[in-house]
């Protein structure tokens, strides 16, 4: 197959693999950010419904808290722990962290 | 059985006693904790500025004609502690020679044998039987240490009404609430709660009842 290796065809294809990297680096930088956003969202709930457990005896408040606490908690000890390791170089988003205890998942 | 109070007490070898107290006699782990440090359902037991908020909020309630029904205002930290701990032993197996004290609750969490040494089997079992008798077995979390509750700076509380609730803000201008729910789910209710600073949950009907100084 020729190759089209016309002056302007040069200039399309530099041009379109500028958009490429540009598109590939933007895609790069956002990705994070809703990741960090819900995981921040969802362990704030998580840490508020542990603190709703109830004095016993109150066994369907503690049933809807327990519900609560796992759809809300499962999964963020590792979550937390690999958002630590991305963020290890940022002192913002590592002090967002911090406040969150390592583990909380039995 | 022997407790860790005989190994609190015995200093270690070399060491130059001091005239600082003697610590205090620890008390075994065990279910004789879990009725001690219990939840408040009282406003008097917030911390300020929030107990005055809640205060006046919870007047105007009344005043408008609401039923307001408290279920939990302060969460002792004590009981905190507690609750964590114990779930930790158990489901974490955290050791509980390792726990960190707190200042007034002399619990021995680690148990002693007749000859004075670790027993983790009688240190596990204490702390099954706490488990249990906070009715926590099912639970997959760790009981928070930390809360708008423990700080004193949340309540739970059940408000209903019938008709049209007339209720004053905290500028003392009166909100005609005619919408539903007749719950404190109700917009228009949240709104005048935030005039007093006292905030709806931010979590939607995931948890009804609580309210806080936050949100949270």
């Amino acid at each position: 197959m020729a190759i089209d290796a016309t002056p302007g065809r040069r200039a399309s294809v530099a041009a379109l693999a500028r958009a490429l990297a540009m598109a590939l680096l933007l895609g790069a930088c956002a990705a994070p950010a809703p990741d960090l956003a819900a995981f921040l969202e969802r362990r704030a709930l998580c840490d508020h419904f542990r603190g709703e457990v109830p004095d016993p005896p109150d066994a369907q408040r503690l049933r809807e808290v327990a519900q609560q606490a796992d759809a809300y908690c499962a999964g963020t000890d590792a979550q937390l722990a690999a958002l630590r390791q991305r963020y290890r170089d940022d002192p913002v988003v590592t002090g967002q962290l911090a406040q969150f205890e390592n583990r909380v998942e039995r | 059985m022997a407790t860790a109070a005989a190994q609190a007490a015995t200093p270690a070898t070399g060491a130059i006693p001091t005239l600082s107290a003697p610590p205090l006699p620890r008390e075994p782990s065990g279910r004789a904790w879990v009725g001690r440090f219990p939840t408040s359902a009282s406003v008097a037991d917030c911390a300020q500025p929030f107990r005055g908020n809640l205060g006046a909020f919870i007047a105007a309630l009344a005043a408008a004609g609401a039923s307001v029904n408290i279920a939990a205002t302060l969460r002792p930290p004590q009981r905190a502690y507690l609750m964590h701990w114990c779930w930790s032993i158990v489901k974490q197996k955290t050791d509980p020679r390792a726990i960190p004290p707190l200042e007034g609750v002399a619990v021995a969490w680690a148990h002693l044998d007749e000859q004075g040494g670790y027993d983790p089997i009688a240190s596990l079992a204490a702390a099954q039987e706490m488990v249990e008798a906070y009715g926590m077995q099912a639970l997959n979390v760790a009981p928070a240490l930390q809360s708008n509750h423990i700080a004193g700076t949340a309540v739970d509380m059940a408000i209903s009404w019938t008709g049209t609730l007339s209720i004053a803000r905290r500028d003392g201008t009166v909100v005609p609430i005619d919408s539903q729910p007749r719950t404190g789910m109700n917009p228009d209710l949240k709104a005048v709660g935030a005039t007093y600073g006292v905030i709806k949950f931010v979590g939607g009907a995931s948890d009804m009842p609580h309210w806080s100084a936050d949100g949270h």
